[in-house]
């Protein structure tokens, strides 16, 4: 697996441990839920942990510890699961995570726009992704319709942003 | 009505360019039939019995001349010369080839028409009352409404894999005309102590496996906060929704595990973070929208016309075409017309491209350049004067749309059913046709009054058999087509859902089992009453008893 | 064991089509069919090969006529190889 982020494939220089034991090993680190909830004040001095977010599990979970994780792992078991799209927006918006937040699962090129507006910057994706055809897919709508986790400005304040900057010049 | 400004024309123009790219991924195996049917869903694209299937939206059911000649020469030149309505307001083509969709999307997005979201597990088209604009009982135009809950749902980031369908229903009216309460989402339009324009919500209405009426959620939502309020609502859904059946995925099923108060609660907390935040529209947004909504330019008339009059006097059939199918509008001198797609023995919701294009033509002439499309699969021109009404039943004639059967039993709902569709258990369009015909005598018609028949091919319910006074369900039953009978359904202000009856019926035994609960009713019906009140007053009782003896 | 064959619709314009000896046919009479549950096992694994060219194959079971003609049992099956009984001036049966 590669990671998709910054428009570019980098190689992911996180591993994804399940023990307290593997998570102390230097290194960034990916623990479940479960495991930083029940060792959050020994994981609590590593600079590098991220934590797998199960998708029906309550964002709330993390809203404390935002400033301790550097990364938050979403789960799509499918494609057609989109209770992340939700959580990274919480995440996002809500607790002003700025640490990475990753998609995980089968997403595909036809989705990056939809991730990127929720908040979600890293995708993981296979080592052959073509990604010209992500970057397309994310470029491909000049206009939204709605404001998300971006700062792309929606249609109903950018039609009168226009008009009024055309009546101030 | 709304015209696209450049930002809306560009989206969907990018839209269809990106069909195109998925297509050609798909042809050229880069996606997987897997990963490609999430996506041609979202663009209306269906995979049918015979053919693939293309769903355009109609948004609330409104649609300029304009657009109804692009569908002709759609049904034209890339499909069989015709197209179905349906009772969510949309269009469905039948035959369109996979490498011809993405011209179609093209050639609909020079008139401002796509199929975006009109399948898939996202917010579908939102349906409005059909009369919107110029009903009589109307407080205000809830097309206003619609179009903006149409940009705020379109390519919602959040929103595009919801646990399942999401159908949103507005209306503006006394009458509820578009059946709100079985919608996911239901709104109306009511006044709030001040004076001003605001919102009852209602969630968790649906059809299909499991059907439910739905709760009402807020007494009254301020306009400005409608799309933080949606937001909120569809947020909780898509976090809380069940996924793991793809029968309970609806809000429905949510609501009714947790409850009204439960559902309620959470939504208000929610809504409670984002209700200040860059949702709440600009008053500018609202009057851009509110103005392209502007009434047309009616004349000044007197609310009686006697040239109208004379004419309904002199033609006995021009006098009953009046009766049933033309509505009071709210301006003097006007009236709303509506052109039923059910002639006796036809398929309802069927049109030819001559029929569409006439349609069109009649709709320049007679009524602003307007159509629309109302969810019992027929078309309305809204607005058209009293004096024009008889050149335009004449005009219809000539089609062969002037059935004069709106809201009679010849007026049925039927969804495509086996004769399409990949999921059904049977057929509806020939129970339909059977039914019209043997009730095709006006004066009988007349006399049973106003009444609805509702058919589905299978339990999704397409064809709202659940809210139909009769309502009729195609099963499968070792092999035979088999329809079991549903009374006392109602799809208004007053939504209830039918109860079956008790065993169904072969298909050849079926009209006459309807016959026999007409029959009934007209032996016990008291002077005026209606079959629905009827059935309310007795029960189904004197039903039962007729159609299986009194055991 | 009843008589099976393999149908699916084609990918690039829908229509109906039935899995042959060497490909796949808009007619019926054309369809390999299989007797037993392997043959349609390798019928299945074949046509899934063509997951290029055709979606979502699969199994429906049929009868031989008297006149070597197949016919599907089930009347779903039926109309997909004939057209809308309330058109027959579309589909297949309008040919
Ligand atoms: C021909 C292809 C169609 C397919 C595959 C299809 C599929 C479905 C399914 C699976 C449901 C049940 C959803 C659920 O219970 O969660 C449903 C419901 C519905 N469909 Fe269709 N449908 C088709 C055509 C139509 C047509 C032609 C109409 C209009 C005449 C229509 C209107 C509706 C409505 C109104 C509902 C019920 C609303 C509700 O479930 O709450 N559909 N459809
Ligand atoms: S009710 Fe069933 S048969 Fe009718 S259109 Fe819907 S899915 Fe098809």
């Amino acid at each position: 697996m590669a990671l998709l982020k910054n428009g570019r494939l980098i190689q992911d220089r996180w591993t994804t441990v399940d023990t307290l034991t593997d998570a102390l090993k230097p290194g960034g680190v990916l623990v479940p839920l479960d495991l930083w909830l029940a060792e959050r004040d020994t994981l609590r001095g590593k600079s590098a942990v991220g934590v797998i977010l199960p998708n029906d599990a309550d964002p709330d979970l993390l809203a404390d510890d935002d400033d301790r994780i550097a990364a938050i792992v979403l789960t799509f078991p499918s494609m057609v699961d989109g209770r992340a799209f939700s959580q990274a927006r919480l995440i996002r918006e809500r607790f002003g995570f700025d640490g990475e937040i990753r998609a995980r699962g089968p997403v595909i090129a036809d989705q990056y726009l939809y991730l990127l507006r929720c908040g979600v910057d890293a995708v993981e994706v296979p080592d052959d992704t073509n990604v010209e055809s992500w970057l397309r897919n994310a470029r491909r709508f000049s206009t939204v319709y709605q404001p998300a986790a971006d700062d792309r400005v929606p249609a109903y304040r950018r039609r009168h942003l226009v008009a009024a900057s055309a009546i101030a010049s | 009505m709304y015209v696209y400004d450049e930002l809306d024309r560009g989206l969907v123009n990018e839209r269809v360019e990106e069909f195109r790219d998925q297509v050609s991924r798909r042809i050229s195996g880069e996606l997987t039939e897997e990963q490609f049917r999430p996506l041609r869903l979202m663009n209306g694209l269906y995979l049918q019995l015979h053919a693939y299937m293309l769903r355009v939206a109609v948004p609330y059911g409104v649609l300029s001349s304009t657009q109804m000649r692009k569908l002709a020469r759609i049904a034209r030149v890339y499909d069989r010369g015709y197209g179905h309505f349906t009772t969510r307001q949309n269009i469905q083509f039948n035959w369109p080839k996979l490498e011809e969709t993405p011209d179609i999307l093209a050639e609909l997005a020079e008139v401002e028409m796509h199929a975006i979201q009109t399948s898939g597990n996202c917010i579908r088209n939102t349906t409005a009352d059909q009369f919107a604009g110029a009903a009589a009982d109307e407080l205000e135009d809830p097309r206003i409404w619609c179009e903006i809950i149409r940009q705020w749902s379109t390519f919602h980031p959040e929103f595009t894999f919801l646990p399942r369908k999401f159908k949103i229903a507005v209306t503006g009216a006394v009458s509820d005309r578009a059946a709100i309460k079985v919608h996911d989402i239901g709104i109306v339009l009511v006044q709030g102590a001040d004076g001003e324009v605001g919102f009852e919500i209602w969630a968790g209405g649906g059809l299909g496996r499991t059907p439910m009426i739905a709760k009402k959620i807020r007494e009254f939502l301020l306009a400005a906060d409608l799309l933080s309020y949606l937001e909120a609502m569809l947020r909780v859904y898509n976090r809380f929704g069940r996924r793991d059946n793809k029968y309970k995925a609806r809000i429905k099923i949510l609501v009714h595990e947790i409850g009204a108060d439960a559902y309620r609660d959470a939504v208000e907390a929610e809504w409670a973070d984002i209700r200040d935040g860059a949702l709440a529209l600009p008053a500018q947004e609202i009057s851009r929208i509110r103005k392209a909504f502007t009434p047309p330019a009616f004349e000044v008339l007197d609310a009686v016309s006697t040239a109208f009059e004379a004419r309904k006097f002199e033609d006995r059939g021009f006098a009953r075409w009046v009766a049933s199918n033309v509505r009071r509008h709210k301006v003097a001198g006007y009236a709303i017309a509506n052109i039923s797609l059910k002639p006796a023995g036809g398929i309802p919701g069927d049109a030819t491209a001559e029929q569409m294009d006439a349609v069109a033509e009649y709709a320049d002439r007679w009524s602003f350049g307007e159509v629309r499309v109302a969810h019992e699969q027929n078309l309305v021109l809204p607005h058209v004067r009293q004096d024009d009404l008889y050149d335009l039943w004449l005009a219809l004639g000539s089609v062969e749309l002037d059935a004069p059967n709106i809201g009679t039993l010849g007026d049925i709902i039927a969804c495509p059913g086996m004769d399409y569709c990949s999921l059904a258990t049977a057929r509806s369009i020939p129970v339909a046709q059977q039914i019209s015909e043997r009730f095709a005598d006006l004066e009988r018609l007349h006399d049973i009054g106003s009444i609805s028949l509702n058919i589905s091919g299978c339990i999704n319910a397409c064809g709202h058999h659940h809210v139909g006074n009769i309502g009729i369900l195609g099963v499968d039953k070792k092999g035979e087509e088999f329809y079991q009978i549903t009374l006392g359904g109602q799809a208004d202000e007053n939504a209830a859902i039918g109860r079956i009856i008790g065993p169904g019926f072969a298909s050849d035994a079926i009209v006459d089992a309807i016959e026999t609960i007409i029959e009934t009713y007209l032996s016990v019906r008291q002077d005026g009453e209606s079959f629905i009140a009827t059935l309310n007053r007795l029960g189904q009782t004197p039903f039962k008893e007729a159609l299986y003896g009194t055991a | 064991m009843a008589l099976e064959i393999i149908t699916a619709n084609r990918l690039g314009d829908g229509l109906v089509i039935f899995l042959t000896t060497d490909g796949w046919s808009a007619r019926i009479g054309d369809a390999v069919v299989s007797e037993s549950r392997d043959e349609t096992a390798a019928l299945l694994a074949r046509a899934e090969a063509d997951a290029g060219l055709v979606v979502g194959p699969y199994e429906i079971t049929v009868e031989r006529q008297a006149d070597g003609s197949l016919h599907p049992v089930k009347y779903r099956e039926t109309l997909r190889t004939r057209g809308p009984s309330v058109r027959t001036d579309l589909g297949y049966q309008a040919a």
